[in-house]
């Protein structure tokens, strides 16, 4: 079992929402490094379609097609069972409008890219622990 | 691009490519050169009160190869979508201080050989040339102000999260 900050990642599940398959992998890299089992949905339709699958946490992208990232957390944030779930927005975006309007749909963290994968991981962990 | 409009938006596209090749270890800086075709070209569209416009970043396969992740697996191409889409996304933080707020595409990547930008319309592209590890690489950008449009003075401080910030709620 690996542990970092004191908090196991070990069997908890990670939905990575990102149009981008490069960072899809930069992302699943760092958080199964640390024990989380990762899930890659490509935009916010494709996460919305995958939501079943029993996740802890989830890493999203703002701009995508389809869904963007704000709308996902929007949609996900009204589905009962889902309201508690952590999700960590991972953009390019530093907008305070977008950062308001995400934190009011019910997200719990935001990171503008370039990320560091530590910064990541430790976010996630405190999400999830 | 009217003098006053590339006065603003020049400077913010040298540092947005030089800040984001720099973030992933990649020294660039500016240099005077022309367009000689590329291998690989990411655009991206973006629109705001006031203007809309592209912006494309392109590279060489062997540039590419050299500046993508390693080990991670997923087409260089990808990669270069990823860097405009970061390079835009500095753009409209910056942008933010001038009350410009941007609503960005998702980039689309072309490969091939010897591929060219040129200006779709008659408003003037903007080219920057880059050096990074020993090769050339280019960007440019195409605006289409609303007639008589100039930028607002920008703000002292910057409005946006910035790069690499980490905000918990």
């Amino acid at each position: 079992m690996q542990m970092t900050h004191g908090v196991s990642a070990m069997s908890k599940k990670i939905l990575i929402v990102d149009d981008s398959a490069t960072v899809r992998q930069q992302v699943r890299a760092a958080l199964e490094q640390v024990g989380f089992i990762v899930t890659e949905a490509v935009d916010g339709q494709d996460a919305v379609q995958k939501m079943s699958g029993g996740f802890s946490g989830i890493v999203c992208d703002v701009n995508m097609p389809r869904m963007n990232g704000v709308e996902f957390v929007e949609v996900v944030k009204k589905q009962p069972e889902h309201a508690a779930l952590p999700i960590l927005m991972l953009t390019t975006e530093g907008s305070p409008e977008l950062i308001r309007r995400a934190k009011a749909a019910g997200a719990k963290g935001w990171i503008v890219k370039p990320f560091k994968p530590d910064q990541l991981v430790a976010a996630m962990q405190k999400l999830t622990g | 691009m009217k003098a006053s409009h590339r006065e603003v938006l020049a400077p913010l596209l040298q540092d947005a490519v030089e800040g984001v090749f720099a973030a992933y270890g990649n020294e660039s800086r500016a240099v005077e050169g022309e367009d000689h075709g590329h291998n690989i070209v990411a655009v991206l569209g973006f629109a705001a009160d006031h203007l809309r416009g592209g912006l494309a970043l392109g590279i060489s396969f062997e540039l590419a190869k050299r500046i993508s992740p390693q080990g991670v697996g997923t087409p260089d191409h990808d990669w270069v979508g990823e860097l405009a889409n970061q390079v835009l996304g500095r753009m409209r933080n910056q942008l933010l201080r001038y009350d410009v707020d941007l609503g960005v595409g998702s980039p689309v990547v072309l490969a091939g050989v010897g591929i060219s930008v040129k200006p779709s319309r008659d408003v003037g592209l903007h080219h920057q040339c880059f050096l990074s590890r020993g090769e050339r690489f280019d960007a440019f950008l195409e605006v289409v102000f609303e007639e008589g449009y100039e930028f607002k003075a920008p703000r002292e401080e910057s409005v946006a999260a910035g790069e690499g910030s980490l905000l918990m709620f």
